[in-house]
């Protein structure tokens, strides 16, 4: 009977606000059937895939069983390149959370606090992510390899000189990696109550005193999600290398995301590969699933407390 | 702050915003530049504009306009509208040609056989071994001015023809005629570089040892001549080579055409077709001489001989003593360029075609694709606004027939076609449509187009239509002229890579189009796929080979290609 009443409860809001529940429905309708689409049909494709195998004269997919994983595994032992692509790709991760999370931490700060010409710091350090890829490649390729051997009398540029060539490519990659993360730490750290910042000064808190041990802690959480994201991305990383060299990059400089990409791009002409890159990419997920979690729970643990 | 009733607005205004960018990216809601005439039959042209650019299509385009304004190609239309768009390359759009409107399509980089199974193409065997009578050739067919290999190859194993070949290119040395006549860089006999013309009676013999043929004569014969001439331009004060810095496919691309031309049109047969015998694998090295295999029969199980052959290996060679010797610690090139970000193929061509505008040193030779006169005409026009003699009409520069290594024989230059380029009918070609397309294809193929083409783009089409042409004569460009002159010189051997072999037919991305994968070299555990990198690293030609021979061993083999 207390059911029943709920229903009709719920039954009478819903005609009393038809409207809106209309227009809630037509709003959000559109990114729920992308989700289903684009996330979970993808995903699930790409899992059925990774048993099947792909007859080229044929067009149509069949049963492989583990294969794919047996090759993947078997790659695994005999390819230096996967060598590679772990110290590049670990060197990448290692870099976006330890200088590029830093630095935009820093500067978030600096902007919390308003110092002297954090407006144009602010607009400095994000427009190179509104910006088109494409086109901050090229003004950076150009001025490393352009610009800077002229101004420097440098023999060679940054790029082109191969002992160079990743650090440049690094260099990059956090430069245009503040914008997103400095709105988002600004308005956590703006969220932190202005008393209790307020108090702190008064009792002759300093700069670092406030960040270390009001602003870092209340901002922890968002940390900790930045961290996630980042290391979620660790097998996808390509640090723009399409952007900068097509499929053509240095094999010094391959990542996994390169890899990845490279593959599926250089032999979309037809599927045959798509079942085996299926494959490593569910080796990749369950690899890093689960650290990624752990290392949540632990951040989550043990991590600084507002209080 | 905002009442809901301002809050749903803003939410509809945004989702209408994003719905509206969406269809645009659909085309739904852009017009076109040019209307629709409903009294006409309209066709929808799709061309790879890049090198070749679209001016010989369009030129075209307005000719067959013109010639068909009269004919009724359905109840009630009269004449003809033609529409030419511009397409991406064909690897790009081999998945989603359903997306464009294009009917008759120009592209390269295209998977013959790939398009095929994926359906992009239909059948137009009609319309290539039909009568050309209507278009004023009568007796004459398309089929029948495709070379040899082309006819065997566009027919698929249907016994149906779904595309034609379109231009055909290779990678190359541009020379700057002009500043060899200028700076008397021609070879004599006695091996001086003294000479200002080809066709000095005192001019040596070139790579192919026939005074006759002065397509080659003054030009050095052999790498350590060759070697020699970069040495006197820079005693000179030119710049003896450049090449893009940022496309490292181009000398990818250059390698492999001189391979192709060292080992020989035979020997390059059995490559693609694999079948016959190879006289050039690689089995050791002595020092730095290769030592070669008996006569090797090549099958479908052993293809994967035939990557460390003696064209590869002195091609290879070839371009390490370019990037690496030194006159005074002069490179030939501008050595900050190697490989840099900053200097692509555009920025190359312009310091190659601003001789004697730029102030810079004068380069004398230029490693790129035989399109680069087509492409750089936004840089001729400009300097020749000033000086027409700058202009691209009479300026004089040739595709360099390539010099062979120290003590072979006497070996006629060719070049390896290298773009896989098409001419198909799409999909989106309606019945109603192919009287239409057959005429405008066979239109564009008689020999009055074909030099036409020749004659705006100064490139070849891969057709036989210059066997009568009247290169003297005709409104070429001098260098277009020297590319005919050259190809009347090769005749028959210019090679193809193209294959009726099912195998090869089926992995041409891995066995030719892809340079990074033909070019994979692995050394000391590491895979190098661009031999310029390596080079610049210190690696040799001998071990990039005997590397590439390891990369694509039985197993390689077995698990890409035969699989």
């Amino acid at each position: 009977m207390m059911g029943k009443a709920k229903e009709k409860k719920i039954a009478r809001t819903i005609r009393r606000n038809w409207k809106d529940w209309v227009f809630y429905a037509v709003i959000v309708c559109i990114p729920v059937v992308q989700f289903c689409i684009m996330y979970l049909g993808v995903n699930f494709n790409s899992l059925i895939m990774s048993f099947q195998t792909y007859d080229v004269n044929t067009g149509v997919f069949s049963w492989n069983g583990f294969h794919n994983y047996i090759d993947f595994f078997e790659m695994l032992g005999t390819d230096r390149l996967w060598l590679t692509m772990l110290g590049n790709s670990t060197i990448a991760f290692l870099v976006a959370q330890f200088i590029t999370k830093t630095l935009a931490i820093f500067f978030s700060y600096y902007m919390f606090k308003k110092y002297f010409g954090y407006k144009v710091l602010r607009i400095i350090l994000f427009i190179p992510s509104i910006i088109s890829t494409l086109v901050t490649v090229v003004v950076f390729a150009r001025f490393v390899d352009g610009a800077l051997p002229a101004l420097f009398g440098m023999e060679r540029g940054g790029l082109s000189n191969p002992d160079t060539t990743f650090f440049y490519i690094l260099f990059y990659n956090v430069w245009i990696a503040f914008g997103p993360s400095l709105l988002v730490y600004s308005s956590a750290m703006n969220d932190v109550p202005p008393a209790v910042t307020e108090a702190a000064k008064l009792d002759g808190c300093g700069s670092f005193r406030e960040f270390w041990n009001i602003i870092f802690p209340n901002i922890w959480s968002t940390y900790v999600v930045f961290t996630v994201a980042t290391l979620a991305t660790y097998f996808g990383n390509n640090l723009n290398l399409y952007s900068f060299y097509g499929p053509n990059a240095d094999t010094k400089l391959y990542t996994f995301g390169y890899w990845l990409f490279r593959e599926t791009e250089l032999n979309k002409a037809t599927m045959d590969n798509y079942p085996f890159l299926s494959a490593v990419g569910v080796c990749f997920t369950m690899i890093l699933v689960p650290i990624v979690m752990l290392i949540r729970k632990c951040m989550l643990k043990f991590g600084p407390r507002p209080d | 702050m905002f009442g809901k009733k301002v809050q749903r607005a803003v939410a509809c205004f945004l989702s209408v915003g994003c719905f509206a960018a969406c269809m645009t990216g659909c085309n739904l809601f852009i017009e076109e530049g040019e209307q629709v005439d409903a009294t006409k039959m309209q066709l929808y042209v799709g061309n790879f504009n890049q090198g070749f650019g679209k001016e010989w299509l369009e030129n075209a385009a307005e000719r067959f306009t013109e010639w068909a304004k009269d004919k009724h190609y359905s109840d009630d239309t009269t004449g003809v509208q033609i529409f030419v768009d511009d397409m991406q390359i064909g690897s790009a759009v081999v998945n989603s040609l359903d997306n464009n409107r294009a009917e008759i399509i120009f592209n390269e980089s295209v998977d013959y056989y790939t398009w095929i199974r994926n359906g992009n193409l239909v059948d137009i065997t009609d319309i290539v071994k039909g009568d050309m009578g209507t278009v004023g050739e009568s007796g004459e067919s398309i089929y029948g001015k495709m070379y040899p290999s082309a006819q065997e190859f566009y027919e698929y194993t249907d016994g149906k023809i779904y595309g034609i070949p379109f231009h055909e290119s290779t990678y190359g040395i541009i020379y700057d005629i002009d500043l060899f006549e200028k700076n008397a860089l021609f070879m004599d006999k006695e091996g001086n570089f003294s000479l200002r013309s080809q066709t000095d009676p005192n001019a040596s013999v070139g790579p192919d040892g026939n005074a006759s043929t002065s397509i080659d004569n003054g030009l050095p014969a052999t790498f350590s001549e060759f070697y020699a001439l970069c040495d006197t331009m820079l005693a000179r004060g030119l710049q003896p080579l450049t090449w893009t810095g940022k496309n490292n496919n181009y000398t990818s691309r250059f390698i492999q055409s001189m391979a192709a031309y060292l080992d020989g049109y035979k020997e390059n047969r059995v490559k693609y077709d694999l079948k016959g015998n190879s006289e050039h694998i690689i089995a050791s090295f002595d020092g730095n001489t290769p030592v070669l295999r008996e006569s090797t029969p090549i099958t479908d199980q052993n293809g994967y001989l035939m990557t460390g052959t003696t064209g590869m290996y002195y091609a290879l060679e070839f371009f390490y003593n370019l990037i690496t010797r030194t006159v005074e610690g002069d490179h030939y090139y501008n050595e900050s360029n190697l490989m840099s970000q900053a200097y692509d193929h555009m920025n190359a061509q312009d310091d190659f075609v601003r001789n004697g505008v730029s102030g810079k040193a004068d380069t004398a030779m230029l490693i790129d694709g035989v399109w680069f006169l087509n492409e750089a005409k936004g840089t001729f026009d400009s300097i020749s606004v000033s000086d027409p003699s700058k202009s691209a009409s009479v300026r004089k520069f040739g595709l360099m027939p390539l010099p062979h290594p120290d003590g072979w024989g006497n070996t006629k230059f060719t070049y390896l076609e290298t773009n896989q380029t098409i001419c198909g009918v799409t999909k989106k070609a309606t019945e109603e449509k192919m009287d239409l397309i057959k005429d405008f294809i066979q239109f564009l193929h008689t020999d009055s187009e074909l030099q036409a083409f020749t004659e705006t783009t100064s490139t070849l089409r891969a057709f036989d239509y210059l066997s009568d042409y009247d290169v003297e004569n005709g409104n070429l460009t001098p260098f277009a002229k020297q590319l005919v002159s050259l190809k009347q010189y090769i005749g028959d051997d210019v090679v193809y890579p193209i294959s009726t072999n099912n195998y090869y037919a089926s992995n041409t991305t891995e066995l030719f189009a892809s340079d990074t994968m033909v070019f994979s070299s692995t050394i000391n555990g590491r895979t190098w796929n661009e031999p310029i990198r390596a080079f610049d690293s210190g690696v040799s030609a001998r071990d990039y080979i005997l590397g590439m021979q390891k990369y694509h061993d039985e197993s390689w083999w077995n698990g890409n290609i035969l699989s």
